[in-house]
């Protein structure tokens, strides 16, 4: 389908229908959040009612995701002792010799060793059953592309430490740096000693410069890394590697990821049937500094991570988020990244879906990557700069008129899918901007702005209960969400006293708060810019790395 | 996964269809009663709260488990009895009519004690007693003289002489007292060897200051004095049909400051000045004033007698009363009318809402919120609902817990009753002296008065304790109460 994944150039009724599409998500979530006021206002009884449906939808909401919270999070844990090598070996051995019990580490037993193995075997039926035999691992590549704009040299040097620990795969991995020309001085300076002291630990490591101001580009992310890309194309023409051999891995200047990553991407780009028409998702977790932010930092991003492990459940669904991997065929089929999109993460998903005619999907792979949680200095500061973080995640709502006018093009992708994505592309953002604001006025609004009348029915009496109730229910959750946190999150490098244990247990309380302003209000100001026509610039989030982490 | 997620999604939608109609109902307060034709039963609720909590309730002669404040739902609609006592304490009793989707709401159960105590704030003989409305201070007065005025400040508990002790005009006669709301000054103009004085007070402070501004009054006695604010810069004396304006500080006077009046108050800076058949303003601190009109109509000299004064009172911008001299009350609000003759005193509550309003037989609510009924063909605005009507000599009387109740004295004997419940007798609480004055403060919860025998200043708990420690975050200065009657 020729359709340019853009709202750059557009003409006549398609930017009438753009704009008209880009308005959406705001005005919904603007009319629920003042709906809602006027209806509690106008209409308390109504109000009232719609206070306890949705009270009981969000509840139930909640207890639905905490079971796949936890699915997900054993899964993370049976799959941690996978030798991800020994599988891959045995995909080699396809289609007659791999057998049915893959490796695994000696001290593995139990549920999860079964539960791994039988994942393992069921992959291995697909393969057969679709004869979609894998290349062998010793001829698969893997490019990593860091763009690189401002960060320091501890912060790559963090990232390229966690290539390092991949030590069986470093001979067939190309490292690309993307580098902004307009990056400072000690950071093009920093780039180059790296090279001079890493390139001979991997197959090759690439600076490549991005030029400023190119055209048909904005100052994203998602430029610099497609630029890095086409460059290391031909790095893998001159080599004679082909495209379909080769894995690209985009990540953040700050991602460490861990020793047994590219193994276990590697594996699951060969068990994949669809291997070059997927995306390769990781459980995106931000250890590197998470003891050293502030606790409400610390919650906000153990969140986002709860929230990628629930999404990791249904990859019918899933979006690629921040750092992931792809085939470098696909990559190049597409056209690389969107160079005019600040949220190129989501949206090369988008445009290969559409590229594809529905064709495409995620594959969540069951390892973290750990990156930085903001720290901008002070409490203050990490605040604001956490705040433009989330507004600038949130704005991939830039996705959504793009997506729906490819969908309205696209003659291929069927009726139902379309409407699926459509719907859960609009109703997350939606809910994602107006649900914490519903959460935390929809149980008393009723009663503050009814009159006198509203005040003597049993109705203004029971709805208080009857919400108190439903809210206790959720503190459930909480509780599972905060031991699943105290599981998930990295050991503490400094021994806490148990006050302090305590103290960081009970940070979770700070949740109906940073909902609101660290989830929701940046939600709705990103949608806001998008409903308004002020589109955002790239903003880089502040991330620190003392010399020592 | 996919499977089990899909298992999951429908059962979770299942049991949320099934969820919501039963929450719905229960919350518009539908049971199922098993015994009734019609297996489902829309009831209603009496919800109880009571000073102070944790009373027992009986509900038609039932003891029930819940203590108040509690909510009893699932009543089927009827009359029910509710009695709620505490240990110690008087019981309250009603007859709670319940209807179907309603709540009875009883959230302001007073549970006096059965023994009501007083305490005495200072042993010496006093004759008068006298406030200043919406201030912290009292008058308290055992010699008809200015030596022997003592201040008492309810709120700090303290206690001073007006005039120290020795000076000459200690024993100058206290001939009348002009106080203004919500400020803290006094006017007393007394005689003493044959002249009169005017003494002006400002009551702060460790000893209050006066200074002498007799010279200020060239023309006799005023009918009445007003100013404004706790530092106010002018006075206003009213003479029969013209206002002067005294500075007191830089002690000069601008008689026939607004003349040909037969009515006036001070508002924000403002002194407002009624006519025959207009109602105009003019700036309180302007040279010259220039009077803008206000409103004004024929229908102003048909509800304004032609020979009567009237003290204006701005409870707020938009809720004015007029108050006549000959005991007349009306005010900006339909039908203008509300007492023709016979007033002796309002008092508006906190929220500047609902004006308590008395006469020598009566006391009634008038509340300036209450709506029309709907479908009614006439616009009838508000009306005085006169609650007590057994009255022979009334002559204070306060809100008291909000406005549920009202304290008032009738002759020498102080009641306390429900505004809402006029069936219920008031309940005697104290005695006082016959002519004498009283106050009750919702901060403290105590009503001050003089003993009738002893003539002691005396201080009896009408609001438990616990009730006081709300208050202790609300607003430092100033109870809002009526004007001296």
């Amino acid at each position: 389908m020729n359709f340019v994944y853009s709202r750059q150039g557009l003409r006549g009724g398609e930017r009438v229908l753009q704009r008209f599409l880009e308005v959406i998500p705001g005005v919904m979530s603007w009319t629920l959040v003042i709906g809602f006021i006027v209806t509690a206002f106008w209409q308390p009884v109504i109000a009232s009612i719609f206070v306890i449906l949705f009270m009981l939808s969000w509840v139930m909401r909640l207890f639905y995701y905490l079971i796949f919270l936890m699915l997900s999070y054993a899964r993370l844990r049976y799959e941690k002792d996978t030798d991800w090598l020994s599988r891959m070996r045995e995909l080699d051995r396809l289609p007659d010799a791999a057998t049915e019990e893959p490796g695994r580490s000696s001290t593995a037993k139990g549920w999860g060793a079964r539960l791994s193995c039988w994942s393992y075997r069921q992959d291995l039926r697909e393969i057969r059953r679709r004869e979609a035999f894998p290349p062998p691992s010793s001829d698969i590549y893997h490019l990593v592309l860091i763009p690189v704009i401002k960060e320091s040299r501890e912060v790559i040097e963090g990232n390229l430490s966690g290539l390092l620990r991949n030590r069986d795969l470093l001979k067939r991995m190309v490292v690309a740096i993307a580098l902004e020309s307009r990056a400072p001085a000690e950071v093009k300076d920093a780039v180059r000693a790296l090279k001079r002291e890493y390139s001979g630990r991997f197959l090759d490591l690439l600076v490549v410069e991005h030029p400023d101001g190119l055209p048909g580009e904005a100052r994203v992310k998602g430029a610099n890394a497609s630029h890095a890309a086409k460059a290391a194309g031909e790095f893998f023409r001159a080599k004679s590697i082909p495209f379909e051999n080769v894995i690209v891995s985009c990540f953040d200047a700050d991602t460490v990821v861990g020793p047994d990553y590219f193994a276990c991407l590697t594996y699951t780009f060969m068990a994949c049937p669809d291997r070059y028409r997927a995306s390769f998702q990781p459980i995106p977790v931000y250890h590197n500094n998470i003891w050293k932010v502030p606790g409400f930092a610390r919650v906000v991003e153990t969140g986002s991570s709860f929230f990628q492990l629930v999404e990791m459940t249904n990859p019918e669904k899933l979006v690629t988020f921040s750092s992931h991997s792809m085939s470098f065929r696909a990559l190049v089929d597409v056209g690389y990244w969107p160079p005019d999109m600040i949220s190129d993460d989501s949206g090369i998903f988008w445009k290969a879906y559409l590229h594809f005619d529905g064709d495409y999907r995620v594959v969540p792979i069951p390892v973290t990557i750990s990156m930085d949680v903001v720290d901008a200095g002070s409490w203050w500061r990490t605040c604001l700069s956490l705040y433009k973080q989330k507004r600038r995640w949130a704005w991939g709502v830039e996705n959504f008129p793009l997506v729906l006018r490819g969908f309205l093009r696209n003659k291929k992708i069927p009726l139902y899918d379309k409407c699926r994505h459509a719907f859960k592309l609009l109703e997350g953002h939606v809910t994602w901007a107006a649900l914490p604001f519903l959460l935390t006025f929809v149980g008393w609004l009723p009663a503050i702005l009814s009159g006198r009348e509203f005040s003597n029915t049993v109705l203004y009496f029971h709805s208080g209960r009857v919400t108190q109730t439903i809210f206790s229910l959720s503190s459930l959750v909480v509780l599972g969400t905060v031991i699943l946190s105290t599981r998930l999150l990295p050991p503490k490098r400094k021994k806490f006293n148990l006050f302090w244990n305590v103290i960081h247990s009970l940070e979770w309380l700070l949740v109906p708060v940073i909902l609101l302003f660290l989830s929701a209000l940046p939600a709705l100001d990103a949608q806001t810019r998008l409903m308004s026509g002020r589109y955002m610039e790239f903003w880089v989030s502040d991330k620190r790395r003392s010399k020592t982490s | 996964m996919l499977i089990l997620r899909k298992i999951l999604f429908y059962l979770f939608l299942a049991i949320y269809l099934a969820l919501c109609p039963v929450l719905v109902l229960y919350s518009l307060g539908y049971i199922y009663a098993p015994k009734s034709e019609e297996g489902i039963v829309k009831t209603g609720l009496i919800h109880l709260e009571s000073l102070p909590p944790g009373a027992s309730v009986h509900l038609d002669q039932k003891l029930l488990a819940e203590k108040t404040p509690c909510t009893l739902s699932s009543l089927l609609p009827g009359e029910h009895s509710v009695t709620v006592s505490l240990n110690a304490h008087r019981s309250w009793s009603a007859q709670a009519q319940v209807e179907a989707g309603k709540a009875s709401v009883f959230d302001h159960v007073l549970l006096l004690p059965e023994t009501i105590k007083s305490e005495v704030l200072v042993r010496q003989r006093f004759k008068e007693l006298s406030r200043i409305p919406a201030t912290r201070f009292l008058l308290l007065n055992s010699s008809g003289r200015l030596g022997g005025v003592t201040v008492f400040d309810w709120k700090n508990n303290d206690l001073k002489p007006l005039v120290p002790g020795g000076l000459a005009d200690a024993d100058e006669e206290i001939q009348r007292v002009f106080t203004v709301k919500r400020s803290p000054h006094a006017l007393i103009l007394t005689k003493g060897n044959g002249a009169s004085r005017y003494l002006w007070f400002d009551l702060r402070g460790e000893t209050p200051a006066r200074k002498d501004i007799s010279r200020l009054f060239r023309n006799g006695a005023p009918r009445d004095v007003q100013w404004e604010g706790a530092r106010p810069g002018f006075l206003f004396a009213f003479y029969e049909d013209r206002l002067d304006r005294l500075d007191p500080d830089a002690n000069t006077v601008n008689t026939h400051f607004i003349g040909k009046i037969k009515g006036f108050g001070v508002h924000r800076g403002k002194v407002y000045g009624l006519r025959k058949a207009s109602l105009f303003r003019v700036n309180a601190d302007a040279r010259r004033p220039e009077e803008t009109e206000v409103d004004g109509g024929r229908f102003l000299t048909d509800l304004f007698r032609e020979d009567d004064s009237y003290g204006i009172d701005f409870l707020t911008g938009d809720k004015v009363l007029f108050r006549g001299r000959s005991g007349s009350l009306l005010a900006n609000r339909l039908p203008y009318q509300f007492v023709e003759e016979g007033l002796a005193g309002y008092s508006p509550d906190e929220d500047l809402e609902k004006v308590l309003v008395w006469t020598r037989k009566e006391i009634g609510l008038l509340d300036f919120e209450k709506t029309v009924p709907a479908g009614a063909l006439f616009e009838r605005g508000i009306e005085i609902d006169w609650f007590y009507q057994k009255g022979t000599a009334i002559r204070k009387a306060f809100f008291v817990y909000g406005t549920s109740h009202v304290i008032f004295n009738n002759e020498d004997t102080v009641f306390l009753m429900e505004t809402s419940a006029r069936e219920t007798r008031p309940v005697g609480i104290t005695r006082i002296p016959a002519g004498s004055d009283l106050f009750f403060a919702e901060k403290t919860g105590k009503l001050y008065h003089l003993d009738p025998e002893t003539g002691y200043f005396m201080a009896t708990e009408i609001l438990p304790a616990e009730r006081i420690l709300e208050r202790v975050f609300q607003e430092a200065e100033g109870s809002r109460e009526a004007p001296a009657a």
